[in-house]
């Protein structure tokens, strides 16, 4: 389909460039009518009634082109409004779902996490209790009592700082991350809506420009076919003429 | 030279033997094994509950969190049963006799205890030791009566009932299994199966068994358990992990050892002679430190060669049975050398205990080292007050 389209792009434009430069070339024979000149003039008709015909096709081809171009950029700004619609509704939906849902769920886990860790802390302390109860009694095992009151009290050590950082995650979940985690939902949802408006007018413009461009071509082509029809007629007329002569 | 290495000899006799914190001297008389007896028993006759039972059927601590439910009551029963094991060895009294009749009473009012979870079968110790103990009590020549043996008989059926439905596919007796969970159990252990293979063999005899298929797959269990070193392997494996600090060193299987060489001894079992039976309480002596290092540590199996507390007092209880199976000239010198270890870890009110203050285990702990005690002294024979 591209490879279609290029060699469509290609042809007009050469044969536009090379009439363009043909008709520009010409353009200065104009400039004063004199005697001798009537036959240039008419030489010169007759090129241009030749030339006709070609700039007629490439008008067409033209047309084609712009008929084509609109359809398939318009399908592709359709697409991207599509995209722009269904990444605003997704946005919509976050922001929705974090207000509605997440928020209190993220805050939930956060005071969760505290309380398991004051449930850790507590039975460290609890276990640490009861390890101590036992060794009081204990007559013995001097190095094993060491050995294991040491190890619980670093353990309840361990489950204090965590009930202190699961506090302190809370807090920092609460006042900071939650509140800049709905900005950040509200700013992507304000993007996409931008990002959605965006995809509308652009489309929108988009058809104005083609029905232009579409419109233009079609002019061209109709100029240069009444030229056609025009030349045809005059030819006809000449014929005539000459033959009753 | 033999002057020198009598001197020796006597050096490492008088040197303490190890412990952890504690100066105790390498032998103890039994006067001395006499007087740490009456405290233990004194605690278990005090601590007996009005129904006849020690201890409690619920979890009592925070450290065993994770066992099923009724592993608990299961414990309870089992160290009831080792608690009258006690009290029947013990010097005769008739409050001692009323203690003993009371826990055997609940022994057969209590219920049979279930399987736990899918995992945890910890009832079976309630089988093994039941068991175990209701045979023991039969065989005494004071509960042979028209009155006793009956009950007795009774009590042994329910118990047996709990080892014949969960003798694994190998012959022995378990306390967990693994996936996929099977109502017979799969995995089994030599020292536990050791527990009840002469109790088997004397229920053979009283008729109270009439499977001998069963013993006779047990004692194959422990017997191919037992490892060219003088261990005794843990579980049954095809091939056992013996290197490094493995638990089948002999330094990880001293408990192991003796419970092991008594059964297969005691069930005349040719692979265990005389000679090994001396081997393995001098294994015990010589690498004692590591179930000294092992003992009142809460994690199972955390110290060297995977000992844990609750080897120590198990692993006494079973070298006092190995001993009375040597030539009687030569069992005093052994428990002499075995008592410093009783007493050193007897608190103060006569209870012992060697992994958790639970009192299952302080029950059981303080039975076992009152059996491990009364095995060396000689055996009162009176009559009971029936």
């Amino acid at each position: 389909m591209l490879s279609t389209l290029t060699s469509l792009r290609a042809l007009p434009c050469s044969l536009l460039g090379a009439a363009l430069l043909f008709g520009s070339g010409c353009a200065g024979l104009h400039s004063a009518p004199e005697a001798g000149d009537e036959k240039d003039e008419a030489e010169e008709e007759a090129d241009d009634e030749q030339a006709l015909p070609g700039k007629l096709e490439v008008a067409k081809l033209e047309l084609e082109l712009a008929k084509l171009e609109a359809e398939q950029e318009l399908a592709a700004a359709e697409q991207t409004l599509a995209a722009a619609k269904l990444e605003a509704e997704k946005a919509r939906l976050e922001r929705q779902a974090f207000a509605e849902l997440g928020r209190a769920r993220e805050l939930d886990d956060a005071k969760l996490d505290l309380d398991r860790s004051r449930g850790r802390a507590e039975d460290a302390a609890a276990e640490l209790a009861e390890l101590e109860a036992m060794y009081s009694e204990e007559e013995f095992a001097i190095k094993t009592k060491e050995l294991v009151i040491t190890r619980s009290r670093r353990e309840l050590d361990h489950a204090k700082r965590g009930l202190d950082l699961a506090g302190r995650k809370l807090k920092e979940t609460e006042v900071f991350e939650l509140p800049a985690k709905e900005h950040e939902l509200e700013q992507a949802s304000l993007e996409a809506d931008k990002g959605l408006l965006e995809a509308q007018q652009g489309l929108v413009k988009l058809k104005l420009e083609k029905k232009i461009a579409i419109a233009k071509a079609e002019q061209e082509y109709e100029e240069l076919a009444r030229k056609a029809e025009k030349a045809k007629a005059k030819k006809a007329k000449k014929g005539a003429a000459k033959e009753k002569a | 030279m033999s002057a020198l290495r009598a001197w020796l000899a006597a050096l490492v006799l008088l040197a303490p033997a190890a412990a952890q914190n504690l100066d105790a001297p390498a032998q103890l008389g039994q006067e001395e094994a006499r007087a740490s007896l009456d405290k233990a028993l004194a605690w278990l006759l005090e601590k007996q509950n009005p129904d006849g039972s020690w201890g409690t059927g619920a979890m009592d601590g925070l450290l065993e969190l994770g066992f099923s439910i009724e592993s608990f009551y299961s414990w309870q029963v089992a160290s009831n049963s080792i608690a009258c094991l006690a009290m029947l060895g013990a010097p005769e009294s008739a409050a001692r006799t009323a203690v003993l009749e009371r826990g055997i009473h609940w022994l057969e009012e209590t219920r049979v205890p279930q399987r736990g979870s899918d995992w945890d079968i910890d009832y079976v110790w309630g089988g093994l030791f039941g068991f175990a103990a209701a045979i023991e009590l039969a065989s005494d020549p004071h509960f042979r009566t028209p009155e006793w043996a009956p009950r007795l008989e009774a009590l042994a059926k329910r118990y047996f009932a709990i080892l014949e439905a969960n003798q694994v596919p190998t012959g022995g007796w378990g306390y967990y299994d693994d996936p996929i969970f099977s109502r017979r159990p799969k995995w089994a252990t030599s020292f536990s199966t050791a527990t009840v293979l002469p109790a088997l063999k004397r229920a053979e005899e009283l008729g109270w068994v009439s499977d001998p298929k069963i013993r006779a797959r047990a004692t194959e269990f422990v017997s191919q358990c037992s490892l060219p070193n003088g261990a005794y392997a843990y579980d049954l494996s095809p091939i056992p992990w013996v290197g490094g600090d493995s638990i089948n060193n002999v330094k990880g299987s001293l408990g192991r050892i003796q419970a092991c060489n008594w059964a297969l001894y005691s069930v005349g079992e040719k692979k265990v002679s005389v000679e090994r039976l001396r081997a393995g309480l001098e294994a015990f002596f010589e690498h004692h430190r590591f179930l000294d290092v092992a003992f009142m540590d809460p994690v199972p199996h955390e110290a060297y060669y995977f000992n844990s507390g609750y080897f120590y007092l198990f692993a006494h209880y079973y070298a006092a049975r190995v001993i009375n199976l040597l030539p009687a000239d030569e069992r005093e010198l052994w428990h002499a050398r075995l008592r410093p270890h009783l007493v050193k870890v007897m608190r103060k009110d006569g209870a012992s205990t060697d992994f958790l203050t639970s009192s299952y285990m302080k029950v059981a702990g303080t039975a076992f080292s009152a059996l491990a005690l009364e095995f060396g002294l000689p055996r009162e024979i009176e009559k009971r007050p029936r």
